[in-house]
């Protein structure tokens, strides 16, 4: 996950489908300077859709380049996480085309398809999904279970 | 050719705007052991002008302080240096005075593009006699200028970028953010330019976005803290990032119900990834940037240093408790260590270290741990997990009205 157990042999077609989700991402209106992650190894960008915080990450897993979407919702809270650990297994099977995962201690709503045949609709559609789940569901979370939002105080 | 004028050449590269040639020159004359008092102090104070870093131009100093005690030149630069709001390149002269020594140092501003003095190429120099510059021991892995202030450090080789942090005590922990460090078990911390050392991540607190570091060290000296809790509103703060930038801001006024620890200010960008240290208009530590904000305005809030010191104190209780072992996932301290089949941590349920690399199997014994088998169980699957929501935990059927 997130792109950091791949090989350095696999870098020069991964840096193609840069190319390509760059254009993608600047159609739908992402300002690429600002967005672009500072990463010691492979590809993000961060931005905001809405309240909610985006995070693009292009990786490769036995020669498939996929492209993920990530948005961190909360950071876990100390107690009362198996009722929150239940409530998130529900909603995985609720949702659409967007799963809920966890990170560390980081709670995430998560989105991967591979990136051949991608185009900037669809690019907007799967960050529309991630975004409005994260809006939907981190406050109530937060509000039930505790724990901190995500870059929030 | 003597130390001096080895020291003579750098002064006169550096005048000529080759920082780095000049820095060379006055690091092979610092080896000689005989150079001291005013002289090194004078070495060192350019070796000063050629780095932009704010640490190591303090380290310098400090080590220029050391070899020179009475030297107000150098007590001035670092006045300076520590102030509030740290000029970036202040003219330390705006009257030539007479010189104490051969070459005093130039104000800040001699990168500017002026016409060099000299056209005349730099002289290798020669090699000084064996008997000057002494051979340097072979140097432990990490050595630290014991005399140095460490006003910052840098956090390098994380998911978000590189991050500042700073020490909160004289046994190298170091305080950051957990933004900065994601879920890393170890980065590399950066003292100045050419020190790093790899530090353990000791206790992450999510809730307040704070991460403490072990890096190993012995520190001399520590910022000055403020003793007030209270930050009085519209007061000035200034945070420094390690890799030279500095914000200022003021304490906001707010209107909302805020915890006591949460500073807020007026900074909305931080040039790093955050832990910037935070400091009011008497230049004093009152706290650590982070990048949180709140849902309705986009400034940054701080963490005050109480809070910070109080969690340090609360970690060092749960150090002090036998066969605790660090979660890397949580960052909360598991006690599963001690126990038969303690895979897992009891916080946040992922595998402990111990437990990652062998075959595990059930162990139901541990339930207690995890917080099970403290409740009635349910009807329909006579688990003893608890409910939630009257459902429960762990088939989901409803539990009988009436039944706690």
């Amino acid at each position: 996950m997130f792109g950091r157990n791949r090989s350095k042999n696999e870098t020069k077609p991964l840096e193609r489908y840069v190319r390509d989700v760059e254009v993608i991402l600047q159609k739908i209106g992402v300002n690429l300077e600002e967005a672009k992650m500072a990463l010691e190894e492979g590809y993000g960008w961060e931005f905001r859709r809405g309240s909610a915080s985006i995070e693009i990450y292009i990786v490769q897993r036995d020669d498939k380049t996929f492209l993920q979407v990530l948005s961190p919702i909360m950071y876990l809270p100390q107690s009362n996480l198996l009722p929150l650990y239940r409530r998130m297994l529900e909603y995985n099977l609720q949702m659409t085309s967007a799963s809920l995962g966890i990170f560390n201690d980081l709670v995430y709503v998560f989105s991967e398809r591979p990136v051949i045949g991608l185009d900037a609709d669809e690019t907007d559609a799967i960050i529309d999904f991630v975004s409005a789940y994260a809006d939907e569901l981190d406050n109530g979370f937060v509000n039930e279970f505790g724990g901190r939002l995500y870059l929030q105080v | 050719m003597s130390s001096q004028d080895i020291i003579n050449k750098g002064i006169e590269a550096i005048r000529q705007g080759q920082p780095d040639e000049g820095a060379r020159f006055l690091r092979i004359a610092l080896k000689d052991a005989t150079v001291i008092g005013m002289y090194r102090a004078n070495a060192l104070l350019w070796l000063a002008e050629t780095t932009d870093n704010n640490q190591s131009k303090l380290n310098y100093y400090q080590e220029a302080l050391k070899a020179d005690p009475n030297n107000a030149d150098v007590q001035l630069r670092i006045d300076r240096l520590m102030a509030v709001n740290l000029p970036p390149t202040p003219p330390l002269y705006t009257i030539p005075t007479p010189p104490p020594i051969e070459n005093p140092p130039p104000p800040v501003e001699f990168y500017s593009p002026e016409p060099p003095i000299s056209t005349s190429p730099i002289i290798e120099p020669e090699v000084p006699p064996m008997t000057i510059i002494q051979p340097t021991p072979p140097k432990p892995q990490v050595t630290i200028n014991a005399n140095a202030l460490y006003r910052t450090v840098g956090i390098r080789d994380v998911r978000n970028g590189r991050g500042t942090g700073f020490f909160i005590n004289r046994e190298g922990i170091v305080a950051t953010t957990r933004y900065v460090v994601s879920g890393e078990r170890t980065v590399r911390v950066q003292l100045d330019e050419r020190q790093e050392v790899e530090a353990q991540v000791v206790r992450v607190y999510s809730d307040v976005d704070l991460v403490f570091l072990s890096t190993g060290l012995t520190i001399q000296h520590l910022l000055p803290t403020v003793n007030n809790t209270n930050l009085p509103e519209n007061s000035a703060l200034v945070a420094h990032s390690h890799y030279g930038k500095s914000v200022t801001g003021k304490r906001r006024a707010t209107k909302n119900e805020l915890k006591h620890y949460w500073i807020p200010t007026t900074i909305e960008t931080l040039p790093d990834a955050g832990g910037l240290p935070l400091f009011n208009d008497a230049n004093q530590l009152v706290g650590m940037m982070t990048k949180n904000t709140s849902k309705t305005t986009a400034y940054c809030f701080g963490l005050h240093i109480h809070h910070i010191y109080l969690l340090w104190e609360r970690t060092q209780l749960d150090f002090g408790e036998p066969n605790t072992v660090y979660c890397g996932k949580c960052g909360n301290r598991s006690k599963s260590l001690s126990a038969k089949g303690g895979y897992y941590c009891e916080s946040c349920g992922a595998v402990l270290p111990h437990g990652e690399d062998i075959r595990r199997f059930p162990t139901p014994e541990m339930a207690w741990r995890y917080g099970e088998n403290l409740n009635a169980p349910c009807d329909y699957c006579q688990s003893r997990v608890g409910f939630y929501d009257d459902k429960c935990l762990r088939c989901g059927t409803a539990k009988k009205k009436g039944k706690k």
